[in-house]
């Protein structure tokens, strides 16, 4: 495990990140989610 | 190692509830999970001693945009089921655009050593002093020009919406005050009665 560095919260960021880009082409049809996922990408 | 523990309980939240805003069928429930992920966020921010931050996303994000998006979700009542019907055609292409953004990112994070951990800090050190700091020195110019698009915004809103109503009465100064002798008295020659 180790001690908690940068690189857990940096990794975490990143698949925060994709999981909001899956969710732009998974929900094509519905802005309002949409939306929201682009908010999950800050 | 407590804190690596705490580290994998709100990152396991945060992911769970970030899939879940995705797949989410009602939008009520999508903005619910985002407001628990914001939380969670928050929680991972305190790890990171960015205490200010952490507060500012619960009372600015929380308090005020997710409240508006709930507001917005209620108010408009989509129909959801006709949204949904072609959702899975679009799965293998999100599921691939995803993963290889996962494996870009992590192999750029790997590459190079990002491996520190988060600095001891002395005693009586305040995040918010510091970021005052920061920000009103240095990025002053910036925060400046970010305050005023931010108005010329507002403005922009309201100018937007603003819409005149015809069906009231109201006064209007400058005309009252541009007024002429001709627009309120009128001369008429007559001749009297009975004078014939």
């Amino acid at each position: 495990m180790g001690p908690l560095t940068l690189n857990h919260f940096l990794v975490l960021g990143a698949v925060v990140f994709a999981i909001a880009v899956v969710g732009i082409f998974f929900n094509r049809r519905n802005i309002i989610i949409l939306l929201m996922a682009i908010e999950l990408m800050r | 190692m407590f804190e690596i523990a705490l580290f994998y309980a709100f990152a396991a939240v945060l992911v769970v509830s970030a899939i879940a805003i995705i797949t989410a069928r009602n939008p009520v429930h999508a903005v619910l999970c985002m407001v628990q992920c914001f939380f969670t966020t928050a929680a991972l921010w305190l790890l990171l001693r960015a205490e200010f931050l952490a507060i500012v996303l619960v009372l600015v994000y929380v308090g005020a945009v997710m409240v508006l998006f709930l507001f917005v979700v209620m108010t408009l009542d989509v129909n959801i089921e006709r949204l949904r019907e072609d959702i899975w055609k679009n799965l293998p292409l999100a599921l691939a655009v995803g993963g290889v953004m996962v494996l870009e990112m992590v192999a750029v994070l790997a590459n190079r050593y990002f491996g520190a951990s988060p600095a001891a800090l002395p005693p009586g050190y305040s995040n918010t002093k510091a970021l005052g700091r920061l920000l009103y020195t240095q990025y002053v110019y910036a925060f400046e020009i970010a305050g005023v698009i931010l108005l010329a915004a507002i403005v922009a809103a309201i100018a937007l919406t603003l819409r005149r109503r015809k069906d009231r009465r109201r006064q209007d100064p400058s005309e009252q005050v541009r007024v002429r002798r001709e627009q309120r008295v009128r001369l008429v020659s007559m001749t009297a009665e009975g004078d014939e």
